[in-house]
């Protein structure tokens, strides 16, 4: 974990002040509201449908067991008692009042949390793979390079007030865990020929309306120059972004007028001229940032055991260790994952109670440390297999142990309607309701892994396009409608789906589903053959077919 | 305030109507946020002052123009004009901007104040910091 100095303290404790003034002359209506609109935003405080939404950021995903506890703490003081936790793994507080989200942030501020930009048409908080330092397939480590561009980025002066949001994503392993392919833009952890780190950068990637993968603009960044090319990207999508469409504001859209070659050349010829500039990033300064994220550690004896505790008989304490612990970097320790899944509560909901049992867990069996995902899930990425029974009892106590990771009901949801003032239609009653009728875990295991991802407007902050299962909801002559996408995949070969046809109506979303899950079940080779597998060797016509009918299949 | 003290000039020419002109040597220039800062920046010796338009406080334009005439070595005043916003007026310091035309209503008395929120910088700007890192 980065613990911040004196400098970075400093920086965070200034802006809770320069936040509370701005607020407090909001207050007296010394702010216009439009003005105030904009200087909230871009620290993480949206107007929702029934209060403030207060979004805080968990950088890169990482978080030590005493800014869970934090979180826990503000959730009851100053909430309904729960956080929600985002696809871009931050976590947002509902019910805050906006006259004591100055206190909320001051209070985070003592633990080395923020919320500068975590929404705002400016440089987001950046995300990355949640498995980062502990996953068997990596090359190189994300987070030092995160948290540089976290710095870097931290109120950037020139690029506050960009043509709409910017987010950056980046990933060091060879399984793509952070989504690369659909962020403005993404960075994979390379080496090359020499041997030497650096970056392969995609930019114009995203979602949205317009929903892009994003393309390569260069093979091999040297490490040392990654602020410079940033800077030289950002200054050209600055001037150069479109301004009088928020639909058409992205850089996506920016890289596909100019074409990628004319974009990269202006990019080029930016960066030639800043490259050995300051923005070079010092030898020293890379080192003291990646020195902040050792291994932890380790025990060496008597901590491999997966032999026995495979061997404990008890069928629920072996469908969690199937399911939801994945294989560490470290001999003798295991990744758990902790789905956000409660078919009681809406997917990335957990309360304070949950967060504070968490961090004790954390404490306890994983060196402190609790990542969250772009899936909405938390992660405890440091337990020794000796552990794993007694991990897997407290976490049951807490209903955090539910055996669904990778599977149906592990689905990604924007909180749609209920909350967000954007949406145009429901999501949490889908949510629920596919947990009510999906609720055999030996079916859902059956299934084998399916990404089931809902967005409740078009702005697809479920990521729809990319689920192998997509739904997005649209109103459509006073109802609310929803539209199936299939075959979309945000692993490292990133797709969009492709429409199913004509919208379904609410109360049919769930039998649509088993229709198609149905038609994957009747199609597949045998077991082995995935949801996704087989809808690229099929395609949508069978899916249409059993949805719609024969006779229908081309309507759209 | 420094940045409040810089007297407007009495003339001040159109960017577009003055190349069109003869772009010859003259006090002042606005430009819009669209400019071709390319070209801006070759004439940059033939004015003392550029006033940069924010045709509206969300576009950030002119926060890059700013950066960029001071990073080709332009000396002279550059004037954010327009919807400057006072709440922006710190970025527009560590960008370049050395004066600002403030709306009506805005009290002038509030900018130091503002100035004064945050003077922990991470990253170079024009305003003669260097990155936290050197």
């Amino acid at each position: 974990m980065y613990v911040y100095n004196e400098v970075d303290q400093q920086l965070v404790n200034q802006r809770v002040d320069q936040f509370r003034d701005q607020t407090q002359r909001f207050l007296k209506g010394e702010i216009a509201d439009d003005e105030y609109r904009m200087l909230r935003l871009m620290n993480g405080i949206y107007i929702q449908r029934h209060a403030p939404m207060l979004r805080v950021a968990v950088p890169y995903g990482q978080m030590t067991s005493e800014q869970l506890r934090a979180l826990a703490q503000v959730s009851r003081t100053y909430d309904k008692g729960y956080g929600h936790f985002t696809t871009r793994q931050n976590i947002q507080f509902n019910w805050p009042q906006l006259a004591e989200i100055p206190d909320i942030l001051a209070d985070l501020s003592t633990v080395q949390m923020h919320a500068i930009q975590t929404s705002g048409a400016c440089i987001r908080s950046v995300t990355s793979d949640p498995l980062a330092g502990v996953s068997a397939d990596e090359l190189a480590d994300s987070r030092p390079w995160c948290e540089i561009i976290r710095q870097w980025s931290s109120l950037h002066p020139e690029f506050a007030y960009l043509p709409r949001k910017f987010k950056i994503a980046v990933t060091g392993s060879k399984e793509d865990r952070a989504a690369v392919q659909v962020h403005d833009i993404g960075l994979r952890i390379v080496h090359n020929l020499q041997g030497e780190l650096g970056f392969e950068v995609l930019v114009g990637g995203g979602l949205g309306r317009t929903p892009i993968i994003g393309q390569v603009i260069r093979d091999f960044l040297p490490a040392k120059h990654l602020l410079s090319y940033l800077e030289a990207i950002l200054r050209i999508y600055n001037l150069h972004g479109r301004r009088d469409n928020k639909y058409k504001a992205r850089i996506k859209i920016l890289v596909k007028a100019m074409g990628m070659e004319a974009f990269a050349q202006q990019v080029e010829q930016e960066w030639q001229v800043i490259k050995d500039t300051d923005l070079q990033l010092p030898q020293a300064e890379i080192e003291r940032v990646t020195s902040h994220f050792q291994k932890p550690y380790y025990l060496t004896e008597d901590v491999a055991s997966f032999a026995q505790v495979k061997d404990i008989v008890d069928g629920d304490f072996q469908r969690w260790l199937a399911h939801n612990v994945l294989p560490h970097q470290q001999p003798g320790y295991r990744i758990v994952m902790v789905p956000l899944k409660n078919p009681m509560s809406p997917p990335g909901d957990i309360s304070h109670q949950q967060m504070d049992g968490l961090a004790d867990l954390a404490d306890q069996f994983s060196f402190s440390n609790v990542r969250s995902t772009h899936d909405q899930n938390l992660v405890l990425a440091y337990v020794a297999e000796k552990d794993l029974h007694d991990l897997w009892l407290g976490l049951s106590e807490l209903s955090l142990a539910r055996a669904n990771h990778g599977t149906l009901t592990d689905m990604i949801n924007c909180p749609g309607l209920d909350y967000c003032s954007l949406a145009n239609a429901e999501t949490l009653v889908l949510s629920e309701r596919i947990n009510e009728t999906f609720d055999d875990l030996d079916y859902l295991y059956d299934l084998g892994p399916i990404e089931l991802k809902i967005s409740g407007c078009m702005n697809a902050c479920g990521h729809h396009h990319i689920g192998h299962i997509g739904i997005l909801g649209v109103e459509k002559g006073g109802k609310q409608v929803y539209q199936f996408t299939l075959g979309g995949s945000d692993s490292a070969a990133a797709q969009l789906g492709k429409t199913l046809g004509r919208s379904i109506p609410q109360d049919e979303v769930v039998t649509t589903i088993t229709m198609i899950l149905n038609t994957y079940l009747g199609l597949r080779h045998d077991q082995s053959e995935t949801f996704a597998q087989l809808v690229n060797r099929v395609g949508l016509l069978p899916f249409k077919e059993a949805v719609y009918g024969t006779a229908q299949k081309t309507a759209a | 305030m420094e940045l409040l003290k810089k007297p407007q000039p009495k003339q001040v020419v159109e960017y577009t109507d003055w190349l069109q002109a003869d772009a010859a040597p003259v006090g002042a220039v606005k430009v819009e946020a669209d400019v071709d800062v390319a070209q801006l920046l070759s004439l940059s010796e033939r004015f003392q002052e550029v006033q940069v338009n924010f045709p509206m406080f969300a576009d950030g334009r002119g926060f890059s123009i700013a950066r960029l005439l001071r990073r080709a070595g332009f000396t002279g005043t550059i004037r954010a004009v327009g919807d400057v916003a006072l709440d922006r007026v710190p970025f527009m310091q560590r960008v370049g901007f050395d004066a600002i035309e403030l709306k009506e209503g805005e009290e002038a008395a509030l900018v130091p104040r503002l100035l004064n929120h945050v003077n922990i910088h991470y990253q170079a700007s024009s305003d003669g910091h260097g990155p936290v890192y050197l």
